[in-house]
């Protein structure tokens, strides 16, 4: 069995939010819809103050509500696959925000427009490349999120190499490679020698809004409350 | 008491770490493996190149990724990260949109409308490259042929993008003296702090072994040179146990990342370092072995000041006999405190005088200053006391070293100040005392005594040959020269007794007017010569230009990188050219190379660039052309003496620093024993240099020197004046302090400004910068979270949005650098924000010439 | 369908109106699990199109459909500083010109867990 989680250290992270940029750069972001947001907040009062930094993607649920709204309406859209990431087919999505509504974490972004990066310039080649991972094929009135750059993990897939998903930055999900201080770490929580089985036991990990049950495959080693 | 490198690690209850040195380094071993499989994986069309990222003065390795031709990302090399970054930041992954960048410079463009100011639109017109190489050379030429000091070449971001060795090489063809970098933006105070103390700069604290780390204005997860190491190093040192206090007047993401955040009211730091100083002092916890090996602190100091020297010009301690002896004399038993009367004059030992001159520096006194507790005063010297360890050694591959882990490290926030280098050098002293320099888990200083001119009174200059004034009587230790004094001078020369009047600048890569205080001022000076600009996007001082030559970026060129070492590590590295995706046919080094064959300096150039980058093995030869790559393949190979194709394909090559070099090398080798210089705890120089400044401003009847200010400035131990800037002492309107930062999301010029990711990507509480209040402050000022205000200091006003926040002191406030762009050039978006740096005051550091950019106090009021 | 739903709503209406002539009743509450099976069994009409803005299905369930006020969903104080929701730097929303607030998620729960009222998309069952 393979199932692929990710690891956030929020005491290691220190809020940079690299992960968020590259994420924008690797998947094509279009302005208002990021898939990896941070969230930075301040608690107590002068001078006893502290600072959390708390970045969320796609929490890749093992029993992703999403899927269960969008087939609920009949459109189908949204598909969990054998290694546990959640995928949109941008083909299938009629925009009904139902997977917006449902998501715990509020993960679905939607699309009202694709817009270009520079407005009113010439596209950069960046955004005139024609050949498009389906997943970086954006387009208007669709809903998009992390796909644990699944165009990356797939490569693995295909060429009979997922043992390296994760060890190599070539199958790794760009937001997990980029930190600086190692504050987030991609594997296989179904092998129990992994880097991230081991971390989430050390570290207790645990995951967030485990009341919706919906199991998600994104860990948290947490600093504060209310999650 | 003696402790192995193993005994120590499982005494530290250290458990197999996920991340940490070792397992990063089975990472790289492992990557290293795989790589050549997964790139041969790798789909048609697509390219991994290594590079070197130049987006800010980390120089991190990096990885971009092409797809036929277009950089579809940029990933961080894992390769280097056993040597120095093992990420980047987001400038770094967002690197490719400072090139893909539809506002960028393409064409070389000529001014056709004469006025220049802020707000006039210059009316560019295209020209050819040739129209433009010989507007510029006839100017160059014109210069050389009447007085070539009269051209002034300024860099700041151009010396990460070719070297300054290509400028130096350049301008000492051409024969100015007048290049200009902009180190006194950044941290020449701590540079200067250090030269006039050790006779070397830059230092680093020894995070692998430290357990108490103070970071006084230091933040390295916002801004800060060696912060790509800094980061994962202090991370991991606190995964390990060790204690991080971040002293600084904000709330940080260093403080935020920290044990504890002491609210340091902006300016105090001095007074607090001298406080902790003489708790332990009063106390007896301070390593006096240190300071009787390694510093002057036994040297006799006389009332006037100065040292008490033998007939042979050594230095003179009291020996326990009653006798004087050589301070170096293996015989003698110093004194390390008292006063002694010799022929008939009263001497004390230098570390009396320090004791004499802290004597007011009491918990309360600082309490009083600095708005910390004196509890804490007392608490933390007791701490720092503890975690210091004092007589301990730390065997490491079999050697011992003196085991001090305790580090108080500081960089712009206690430098970019008008007493920056007695704040800096308050920190070195109390590093001394105790005796954490060089040590293991300690403060390891860079070549001490390299430089033993630094620890010499200065000439004070008079009339100044440099535009800059450096090493004049105005600054007179100000060894990285002063960018900010340039234009004062070029508006007005003989104001300080320039003898010509500048008629020419070329600004390579750097924004001027977004890394000076009081910038509107900067102005004058540009509009009065003919301006050159080479850069890649419209920046401010492009308004004042009247040529502009559009330059290749850090993905379009080719460069023998900076790099950064750390402690156990360091490596040399290229970057090379990815794409050139506006076909632009010049750069910095071709531009340069081009200049000096137009004007027939070729040769004279290549000698020069043979001295300027010390070759040794290949130099560059006289009677030939060089294109950049070659220029680059020349110097890889002298230096590291691998093969280009292994450069092209690494980007880099590294070693590790073994034991020896990091922590014997340096003071162990440079101010121990006989016959060597000691580490100035007393900085008896700087009398004799504030003496030739009272002598030349008497001589030449100078009128614009306050001696009284620079003897306060000059004094040889850092003293409680040195917490009372220009603007505290004489603003007593202005209730505030006004402070400045960084941010990690941009750098300090402003060519992130246009980035398209990082203005959306990132969260729109940072595609703009924010007044930070404390929150009762804005409520008793009736100002809302998000509402606009207007910061009033005594040279301009700033408008803003409020941020209601804890995380500063109530008697502060703060506004990052990086927005408020004004340059007509570019579009509305990059605009959002206030451009601090038109209401900092500027008192520059009359010892460094440094800029000050935290000493401003203002008002603040709803606009 | 459309005849069902007028006839669900007048009925309520019917209610109000005969609530407010005499002396005040307490209304009879919504059985949420019948009238969501009869969604669910198509007896009850709410709508064709799959969409969030109201007089769609969502709203029209939810809020036509079970009465649930719109305060009920809507916080307009919005998420908690410390509160981890990816979109929240989206809130309030501007739904035409007019302030939209947060919605916690917490309570879609009661519902649309398993064995609430409503079809389950939070596989866990309620206490």
């Amino acid at each position: 069995m393979t199932k692929f989680v990710r690891v956030i250290d929020t005491e290691r992270c220190f809020g940079c939010r690299s992960c968020v940029a590259a994420c924008a750069v690797e998947n094509h972001f279009t302005p208002d819809a990021p898939w990896n947001v941070m969230m930075e907040y301040e608690t107590g009062t002068y001078p006893n103050v502290a600072r959390n930094f708390v970045t969320m993607n796609c929490q890749h649920c093992e029993e992703p509500p999403c899927k269960a709204a969008c087939d609920a309406a009949g459109f189908k859209a949204i598909s969990k696959n054998e290694f546990g990431v959640v995928l949109i087919d941008y083909e299938k999505c009629k925009g009904c925000k139902y997977c917006v509504a449902t998501c715990p974490y509020g993960v679905p972004q939607f699309n009202d427009k694709v817009a270009q990066l520079y407005p009113g310039k010439e596209k950069t080649a960046y955004e005139t490349v024609e050949k498009r991972h389906p997943t970086h094929a954006k387009r208007a009135n669709v809903v998009e999120k992390c796909t644990f750059c699944w165009h990356k993990l797939e490569k693995a897939v295909q060429s009979g190499q997922i043992g390296l998903i994760g060890k190599v930055p070539e199958f790794t999900p760009t937001c997990d490679l980029v930190c600086p201080v190692g504050a987030r770490i991609f594997g296989d929580i179904d092998d129990p020698n992994s880097t991230v089985s081991q971390y989430i036991a050390r570290k207790r990990a645990t995951q967030i809004k485990k009341e919706f049950g919906t199991k998600p495959q994104v860990y948290y080693v947490l600093k504060g409350g209310e999650y | 008491m003696k402790v192995s490198r193993r005994g120590f690690m499982k005494g530290m209850g250290a458990v197999a770490s996920m991340t940490g040195i070792d397992s990063m380094m089975a990472k790289c071993a492992f990557a290293a493996e795989q790589a050549k499989a997964a790139a041969a994986m790798q789909p048609a069309g697509v390219m991994m190149v290594k590079s070197t990222c130049v987006q800010c003065v980390n120089f991190c390795g990096i990885e971009a990724k092409l797809d036929n031709g277009v950089i579809k990302a940029i990933y961080p090399d894992k390769m280097r990260a056993q040597y120095y970054n093992w990420g980047i930041c987001p400038k770094g992954a967002t690197g490719l949109f400072n090139t893909y960048n539809p506002y960028r410079l393409k064409k070389p463009l000529k001014r056709t409308n004469p006025n220049k100011g802020m707000n006039e639109d210059p009316k560019w017109v295209e020209i050819s490259w040739e129209e433009a190489f010989q507007t510029l050379t006839d100017k160059l030429a014109k210069v050389k042929a009447d007085n070539p000091d009269k051209l002034v070449w300024h860099h700041g971001h151009g010396k990460y993008l070719i070297g300054d060795q290509f400028p130096k090489a350049f301008v000492a063809a051409f024969g100015t003296r007048n290049l200009v970098h902009r180190t006194t933006t950044c941290e020449a105070a701590r540079h200067v702090a250090d030269e006039n103390t050790w006779g070397g700069h830059g230092h680093l604290p020894d995070l692998e072994y430290t357990n108490l780390y103070l970071s006084f204005g230091s933040n390295p997860f916002e801004g800060e040179q060696w912060s790509r190491w800094l980061d994962h190093a202090i991370v991991d040192g606190k995964e390990r146990g060790m204690k991080m206090i971040v002293i600084e007047p904000r709330f940080s993401q260093a403080a935020a990342m920290a044990d504890e955040w002491i609210p340091m009211r902006p300016g105090k730091d001095v007074v607090f370092i001298l406080a902790l100083a003489k708790q332990l002092i009063d106390n007896k916890t301070i390593d006096t072995d240190f300071l009787m090996t390694y510093t002057n602190a036994p040297q006799l100091v006389g009332d006037d000041g100065r040292l008490l020297k033998g007939a042979d010009g050594r230095p003179l301690v009291m020996d326990v006999s009653g006798a004087t002896k050589a301070y170096d004399d293996p015989a003698a038993k110093a004194q390390l405190t008292g006063s002694y009367t010799v022929d008939d004059k009263v001497y004390h030992t230098a570390f009396q005088a320090l004791v004499d001159d802290i004597k007011d520096m009491t918990p309360q006194y600082a309490e009083e200053v600095c708005g910390v507790p004196a509890a804490r005063v007392i608490s933390l010297a007791k701490e720092i006391a503890t975690a210091a360890r004092f007589g301990s050694t730390l065997v490491i591959d079999g050697q011992p070293v003196r085991y001090r882990p305790v580090a108080s490290y500081t960089f712009r926030g206690l430098s970019a100040k008008e007493f920056g280098v007695q704040n800096n050098r308050a920190n070195l002293i109390l590093n001394m005392l105790i005796g954490s320099m060089d040590a293991a888990g300690g403060l390891l200083l860079g070549h001490a005594m390299g430089h033993l001119e630094f620890l010499e009174p200065s000439k004070c200059e008079y009339p100044p040959k440099r535009v800059d004034l450096a090493k004049s009587v105005y600054y007179p230790h100000a060894t990285h020269e002063c960018c900010q004094q340039v234009q004062y001078t070029v508006n007005d020369p003989k104001v300080y007794g320039l003898g010509y009047q500048p008629e020419v600048q070329i600004f390579y890569a750097t924004n001027r007017p977004f890394s000076t205080s009081d910038a509107i001022k900067q102005q004058d000076g540009m509009k009065k010569t003919w301006n050159c600009v080479i850069d890649i996007t419209m920046t401010e001082t492009t308004q004042f230009a009247d040529l502009v030559l559009p330059d290749r970026t850090y993905l379009e060129s080719w460069h023998f990188s900076p790099t950064r070492s750390t402690p156990g590590t360091k490596h040399s590295a290229i970057r090379q050219p990815m794409v050139n995706v506006y076909n632009i046919p010049y750069e910095g080094m071709s531009i340069l190379w081009e200049l000096n064959k137009r004007l027939g300096l070729r040769d004279a150039y290549v000698d020069a660039l043979n001295k300027k980058w010390g070759l040794k093995k290949v130099t560059f030869q006289k009677g030939r052309d060089y294109t950049s790559k070659e220029m680059v393949e020349v110097l890889w190979q002298d230096k590291t003496g691998k093969p280009f194709d292994y450069a092209m394909l690494n980007a880099f090559v590294g070693k590790k620093i073994n034991v020896k070099d990091r922590y014997l090398h340096s003071i162990e080798k440079g101010c121990k024993g006989p016959g060597k210089q000691r580490i100035k705890l007393y900085a008896d120089h700087l009398v004799d240099s504030y003496a030739n400044v009272v002598e030349t401003v008497k001589a030449n009847d100078i009128k614009n020197i306050d001696l009284e200010q620079y003897r306060i400035a000059y004094l040889p131990l850092p003293s409680k004046e040195h917490a009372f800037p220009t603007p505290h002492r004489e603003a007593k309107d202005y209730p505030l302090y006004l402070i400045t930062h960084k941010r990690i999301y941009r750098n300090q010029s402003g060519y992130m400004a246009e980035n398209a990711i990082l203005n959306q990507a990132l969260g729109a509480d940072v595609a703009e910068n924010h007044i930070a209040v404390n929150t009762a402050t804005g409520k008793a000022l009736g100002l809302k979270d998000g509402a606009m205000a207007v910061i009033e200091t005594r040279v301009g006003k700033a408008k803003g949005k409020v941020k209601l926040t804890e995380g500063i002191r109530p008697d502060t406030i703060a506004v990052s650098y990086h927005y408020g762009q004004w340059s007509l050039g570019m579009p509305d978006y990059a605009k959002k924000g206030i451009w601090i740096n038109q209401a900092l005051e500027l008192h520059p550091d009359r010892i460094a010439g440094m800029n000050s950019f935290n000493d401003t106090k203002c008002k603040l009021t709803k606009a | 369908m459309r005849k069902l739903l007028i006839v669900g709503i007048s009925f309520m209406a019917a209610f109000a109106i005969s609530a407010q002539a005499a002396e005040p009743k307490l209304a009879k509450p919504v059985n949420l699990e019948k009238v969501g099976k009869a969604i669910r069994d198509g007896k009850l009409y709410v709508g064709k199109h799959y969409a969030m803005p109201e007089k769609n299905r969502f709203h029209n369930i939810h809020d036509t459909g079970l009465g649930l006020p719109c305060n009920g969903c809507h916080n307009k104080a919005g998420y908690p500083d410390n509160y981890l929701f990816l979109r929240k730097a989206e809130f309030p929303l501007q739904v035409d010109d007019e302030d939209v607030g947060a919605v916690h998620r917490a309570k879609c729960l009661a519902c649309h867990s398993k064995g609430g009222a409503g079809r389950t998309f939070y596989n866990i069952t309620q206490k």
